[in-house]
């Protein structure tokens, strides 16, 4: 139900453009995703929303690149699109959280269903909440510690 | 920068209302860039000899030459540096400069009414009371910039390959290349978000003046900021990082990232802020300097 707390064993999925993925220097394989995926963007009005992500489980199906397609076949009617060359970066809650305790903050993973462009409600889409904006070393401790795959 | 005066030049009809000059020098390479020049003699009575601006016009405006003028104004009053943003506009387009490093003739700024503004004003285009005299008139210079159209985002990358050109003889050539080769990733009008923060050429500038400082450094993974910034990071391991921002106003923020780390045995987690000459001196304390550079 959307406000929610999703529990482990869940999994979320993260959608990281293109600009934000870090690519070998050489040979241009994504090899991570940076920090800025789990940097808040802070609205006008000052407020901290959150992390947009996709709970996975949502979409599950027996082989993860299914599962992926699913959740990018979804965000294909959100008011933004897809790009190409973007990565999804995918974390088990548990992680989420204990990177959290580890780094002194108490982060949350809520439903928070999304309102398509064909009017239909997207019920995976949920908000990781309590990563402060300039906690970097947090950050960059999740990024570095999802798994990767390139669309 | 050339080129994009000639843009506004060429695509936008009023160009009458774009006035010469300004003089902006870079403090970190010393060079010095000549703007304007396009006003129309029309455009010159309507906006000094009817106006209220008095200075002695002559002494800046009208000058078939840019040369000219810079020969006879340039720093005559010496420098004033602002570390603002310097915002032209006229009534349809609005370009802004958010390079803090830029310094601008102080005759020029207290003759001409050149001003230095402060960022948010940069950044919101409209109009305010606090606006020049030509501004209020709803006819202003439009001088360079950063892109402020979302779809110029292609524009953005091909000023950043040209900084590149221009240091390609400081520059090592794995460097260039990957430089290159990552721009065409990151930063596409087909694959640009156009509700991110355009990136920055000034921060690119910085990104490659310290590759230009320390040429020992191997290429780095490219990435964008939220903020618009580059961000290079180099990687030991996966999990192992050093990541430069390059602020537009030669201060970088750093991050280290180890596990583990080879020479302290002790993972090292640390972030700071410090101006981009002190940064090598700090990895270095970290003993992290010699992953980059390997």
């Amino acid at each position: 139900m959307n406000g929610d707390t999703i529990f482990p064993p869940n999994s979320i999925a993260r959608y990281c453009p293109p600009s934000k993925v870090e690519h070998d220097p050489i040979t241009l394989e994504p090899l991570a995703v940076s920090l800025e995926n789990f940097k808040p963007k802070i609205s006008e009005i000052g407020t901290n929303k959150g992390i947009s992500v996709n709970w996975l489980e949502k979409h599950a199906k027996p082989k993860i690149k299914d599962t992926i397609n699913s959740i990018r076949e979804r965000m294909e009617s959100y008011p933004y699109n897809i790009k190409k060359n973007g990565a999804f970066a995918i974390a088990t809650v548990k992680y989420i959280i204990e990177a959290g305790l580890r780094n002194k903050s108490k982060l949350s993973v809520v439903e928070n269903h999304h309102k398509l462009i064909d009017g239909s409600v997207d019920d995976s889409h949920a908000l990781i909440i309590g990563i402060k904006v300039d906690d970097e070393l947090l950050q960059q401790e999740i990024a570095l510690n999802v798994d990767i795959y390139s669309i | 920068m050339t080129s994009l005066l000639q843009k506004i030049y060429t695509e936008e009809n009023n160009i009458k209302n774009i006035v010469n000059c300004l003089i902006l020098t870079d403090e970190y390479t010393k060079s010095t860039t000549i703007f304007g020049n396009i006003i129309s003699s029309q455009l010159y009575k309507d906006f000094f000899l009817k106006g209220d601006l008095s200075v002695n016009k002559s002494d800046y405006f009208l000058s078939n030459c840019l040369e000219n003028i810079y020969k006879d104004n340039a720093f005559r009053d010496g420098l004033l540096n602002y570390r603002l943003p310097i915002e032209f506009a006229n009534a349809n387009i609005s370009y802004y400069f958010s390079e803090s490093d830029f310094t601008i003739p102080q005759s020029f700024h207290s003759n001409v009414n050149i001003a230095p503004y402060p960022l948010e004003w940069a950044f919101s285009s409209q109009w305010t009371d606090y606006s020049l005299p030509l501004i209020k008139r709803n006819k202003h210079i439009s001088i360079l910039l950063s892109h402020s159209n979302p779809s110029d985002i292609d524009n953005v990358r091909y000023d950043c390959q040209k900084i590149i050109s221009k240091k390609e003889s400081l520059l090592k050539e794995d460097v260039i290349v990957s430089l290159k080769k990552q721009l065409d990733i990151i930063i596409n009008s087909e694959t640009w978000d156009p509700e991110d923060q355009e990136p920055s050429i000034f921060s690119f500038s910085k990104l490659v003046s310290f590759y230009e400082h320390y040429n020992d450094l191997r290429p780095a993974s490219i990435t964008i900021t939220n903020d618009g910034n580059f961000a290079a990071t180099w990687f030991m391991t996966r999990k192992q990082l050093v990541r430069l921002d390059f602020n537009p106003n030669s201060w970088v923020s750093w991050l280290i990232f180890t596990e583990h780390h080879e020479a302290t045995k002790q993972p090292i987690k640390e972030i700071g802020f410090n101006k981009s000459t002190d940064i090598k001196k700090i990895l270095e304390s970290f003993k992290v300097w010699s992953w980059m550079s390997k």
